[in-house]
């Protein structure tokens, strides 16, 4: 602590103190070492005026240790994971493969550590100054200089350091190799201490497939056994997509195309106007041309499908949502995961309990484009303001008469982007659904997938991109007249 | 429109308290047995007093304003009376029927055919045209389309908008959706109004013709009104009678003259401080009876050259009379006079002062 003579001085007249000697005294109180370095430098930063090449020599000097000493523990760990990676990339350049790959590992951490130590050092103070904003309006933010938390870092650093840069000059053991060593072991055989310590901490957690497999197991069982108990169940779903599907194939399939380009040409003059009539028109054209039409149809009919059966389930659910925070609270995380999960994890499932064709297709669709119906129309109905509800209470509604003249009709523009939102993920389910048989366009890039077909494949995704643009430029174009 | 006996109130308002938190019914035992101010109530039980034991009747017709700043309570005050708020304690009367103990069926009953209500913000429906919003309350109560839009166009033809029935809120000014606002409450012919603050958002100019508007339809439909204000011009204009609200607790109610010349203490006083008495107070308030006045050596009183008044005119009057005349002004009641004002009475009434 080095309290300058002025300092103390200007302590005892608080009364008369400027402003800017009294940012001094701050900055002293919370700096204390080098009080006179960080005062300028705070200033050269609030005036805009540190210069490109500023450097915090000890931050440069003493690296992580410097963010330590200053209770900056940002500046510590990032400092702390350029070093520790410069000096792995090192060590397996002298010792893991000592030929070229060596030598260039060598120079590439040698470049990691000098550039992360000059990076930290570049912004070490205004990590700093922030640190003092923070301190300024919270004092239990670290400030000062600390030994202790010196010695915390050189604790840790001690704890991970070697480890990690003994690691680099390893080979991790596979699986296997292990198990052969642990074989050996069991004989009575000698094993040399850095074999076992690689086996116990360098590669996969030594648990091996113990846990896995009976776990996976107990799965395929219950998945066999639900297959078997709830056939009936399973078996009225498939029903009823399939209701839903043929209904929309006899429009989209069964209509000769003549009748059928006419129509959705006119659909999109009548709802969208001219020019998306006219892309249209040159959309389908493309489609037609090059032999497309029927698998077109097909997938507009899978998609028509997935996302009639999305608005049926999400408008209801996400009603439900918003008018009770609980069963939200339970259904986020639900949505969080049928989005987050790999669209093919979807597949297993689907499969096991419906088989393949375009009823699971269409399942796996639906769990994958069913969220953002539902978080769209908990939106809708949550933003609609509290004083029209109350207005609309005032005069006597009914929760009914309130949710069908008052919150659903305000809910409609988020209720339509749910709708269009399905319909672009149903689209984009297209070719993994087609991964279960279920036809249309996807079926086309799977194939060229599978035999290396790179001009049909890409003429396919064109395809499913224009169905795509011509379903959205629709329903857009529908959505705007009950906005105005 | 029921009519009810002119004696009996409209509305009556028992001792109502509302304490908002998880705890409010413990506080409000605490509050009566420990005589605890808001601070410690919201300290002790985390909850926070909106309203403290308000009582007040309102009359067939009348115009009651309550007057208080934001956060004074008033408008969750104003919510009890169709229990869009439940009190913590207290009763609210209704024509005599407790609105606490309705059930739902009969709380939307009385909400859809009793009361009118108006919002500070409007809260029109955007996705409704004028039409449909007036004739929102006749449609919650199942009334047919066609008789809908007659009575929806006759009440918005009382508020001035004939010919915007088919525009939707959006094209309209603040001023005129406010007016939409009215028109929706009045539509269904309900007995009582609510206001709450209808012309605090609106310009002053704006602000100032929908307050005559209003004045003038009330004189013709005598709806029993309470209206609600953060603003005592406001309310001396409006109000047959004010309730002045600081703090959850009514302050002082009495007629505009009442809260004007005897402000109940210096909270009301700061109010009024600044107001206007030319049109408040009147020539009862300043003069003096005539015996004070011979007692006082007082004289030359001469009825042939002296300006008479009798004792409803207001100071303002008395201005006009005393500027054309030297002498002091005749109170006149039933052809007896009752007193005089002199010129420096006048001057004194006019500061407010003694």
């Amino acid at each position: 602590m080095t309290d300058t003579p002025a300092d103390t001085e200007l302590g005892l007249g608080a009364g008369d103190i400027s402003p800017s000697v009294q940012e001094r005294k701050l900055v002293s109180e919370f700096a204390a070492d080098k009080a006179d370095y960080y005062n300028d430098t705070f200033v050269h930063l609030q005036q805009n005026r540190l210069s490109a090449t500023h450097i915090n020599r000890s931050a440069l000097l003493a690296g992580p240790f410097w963010g330590a000493r200053r209770g900056n523990w940002t500046h510590f760990w990032i400092a702390l994971l350029l070093d520790i990676s410069g000096l792995m990339l090192i060590a397996r350049g002298l010792f893991a493969d000592p030929d070229k790959a060596g030598d260039f590992n060598l120079l590439w951490g040698i470049g990691v550590f000098l550039c992360g130590r000059l990076l930290t050092a570049r912004f070490a103070d205004q990590l700093y100054y922030r640190q003092y904003q923070n301190w300024r309006i919270n004092r239990a933010v670290n400030a000062g200089i600390s030994s202790a938390r010196v010695q915390v870092a050189l604790g840790l650093v001690l704890a991970l350091g070697p480890m990690l840069i003994y690691r680099a000059t390893q080979v991790a053991p596979t699986l296997r190799e292990c198990k052969r060593m642990w074989r050996a072991m069991g004989r009575g055989d000698e094993v040399g201490i850095g074999d076992r310590f690689n086996c116990w901490v360098i590669g996969e957690v030594p648990i091996g497939k113990n846990i896995q497999q009976p776990v996976a197991g107990g799965i395929n069982d219950l998945i066999d056994w639900m297959t078997v108990t709830f056939v009936t169940f399973f078996d009225a779903i498939t029903i009823g997509i399939r209701a839903v599907l043929n209904l929309l194939e006899l429009v989209f399939v069964g209509t000769p195309w003549p009748v059928m380009a006419f129509m959705l040409v006119l659909v999109a003059w009548r709802t969208a106007g001219k020019n998306v009539a006219i892309f249209t028109a040159l959309a389908l054209f493309y489609l037609g041309m090059f032999g497309f039409w029927q698998k077109a149809m097909s997938t507009l009919s899978l998609v028509g499908a997935a996302t009639l059966i999305c608005v049926v389930l999400g408008v209801p659910i996400g009603i439900w949502c918003a008018k009770s925070p609980r069963v939200y609270a339970f259904i986020r995380p639900v949505l969080d995961i049928m989005q987050t999960l790999p669209s093919f994890v979807y597949l297993i499932p689907a499969i096991a309990f419906f088989g393949v064709g375009k009823p699971p297709g269409i399942l796996a669709t639906v769990i994958f484009a069913l969220p953002p119906m539902v978080r769209l129309t908990v939106l809708g109905i949550t933003q609609v303001p509290e004083s029209v509800k109350e207005a609309a209470l005032a005069f006597g509604a009914t929760p009914r008469q309130l949710l069908w003249k008052v919150e659903l009709p305000l809910a409609v523009t988020s209720i339509m982007t749910g709708i269009n939102q399905t319909i672009m993920m149903s689209l984009s389910m297209v070719v993994v659904a087609a991964l279960i048989a279920a036809k249309g366009l996807g079926e086309d890039v799977l194939f060229a997938l599978q035999h290396v077909e790179h001009g049909l494949g890409l003429l396919a995704g064109a395809a499913i991109a224009l169905c795509a643009m011509i379903m959205d430029r629709i329903v857009q174009g529908a959505r705007k007249p009950d906005n105005s | 429109m029921k009519k009810t006996d002119a004696g009996a109130p409209v509305i009556e308002v028992r001792s109502v308290w509302k304490i908002f938190g998880s705890r409010a019914d413990e506080a409000l035992e605490a509050i009566r047995r420990d005589n605890l101010t808001k601070s410690d109530v919201l300290q002790q039980f985390g909850c926070v007093v909106g309203v403290a034991d308000a009582s007040f009747a309102v009359a067939q017709g009348e115009i009651f304003c309550i007057m208080g700043l934001s956060g004074s309570g008033k408008s969750t005050l104003v919510r009890h009376i169709n229990r869009l708020i439940e009190p913590t304690a207290g009763e609210i009367l209704l024509n005599g029927r407790d609105v606490n103990v309705l059930d739902d069926e009969e709380l939307r009953q009385l909400r859809a055919e009793t009361i009118g209500m108006v919002f500070q913000n409007m809260a029109l429906l955007p996705h409704r045209t004028v039409r449909d919003n007036v004739g929102f309350a006749l449609e919650l109560r199942g009334v047919d389309s066609y008789q809908r839009s007659i009575a929806a166009d006759e009440t918005i033809a009382k508020v001035d908008l004939t010919g915007y029935g088919d525009r939707y809120p959006s094209e309209l000014s603040g001023g005129m959706q406010q007016r939409v606002g009215l028109a929706r409450a009045l539509a269904a012919d309900p007995d009582i109004l609510l206001m709450d603050e209808p012309f605090s958002a609106l310009d002053p100019l704006i602000r100032r013709q929908l307050q005559d508007e209003f004045l003038a339809l009330s004189q013709v439909m005598h709806k029993t009104t309470l209206f609600i204000t953060h603003d005592l011009d406001e309310a001396i204009r409006m109000g047959s009678r004010i309730a002045i609200m600081k703090d959850g607790v009514i302050v002082q109610i009495g007629t505009p003259e009442d809260i004007v010349t005897k402000p109940a203490d210096e909270y009301v006083s700061d109010f009024v401080a600044g107001i206007s008495r030319l049109k408040l107070v009147f020539a009862h308030t300043v003069m003096q009876p005539l015996e004070a006045y011979k007692a006082n050596g007082g004289n030359g009183l001469d009825e042939s050259i002296c300006p008479v008044a009798d004792p409803e005119t207001d100071l303002n009057a008395l201005v006009d009379l005393s500027v054309d005349s030297e002498h002091p002004i005749l109170i006149k009641d039933d052809g007896n006079v009752v007193g005089v004002v002199t010129k420096t009475a006048l001057l004194r009434g006019i500061q407010g002062e003694p």
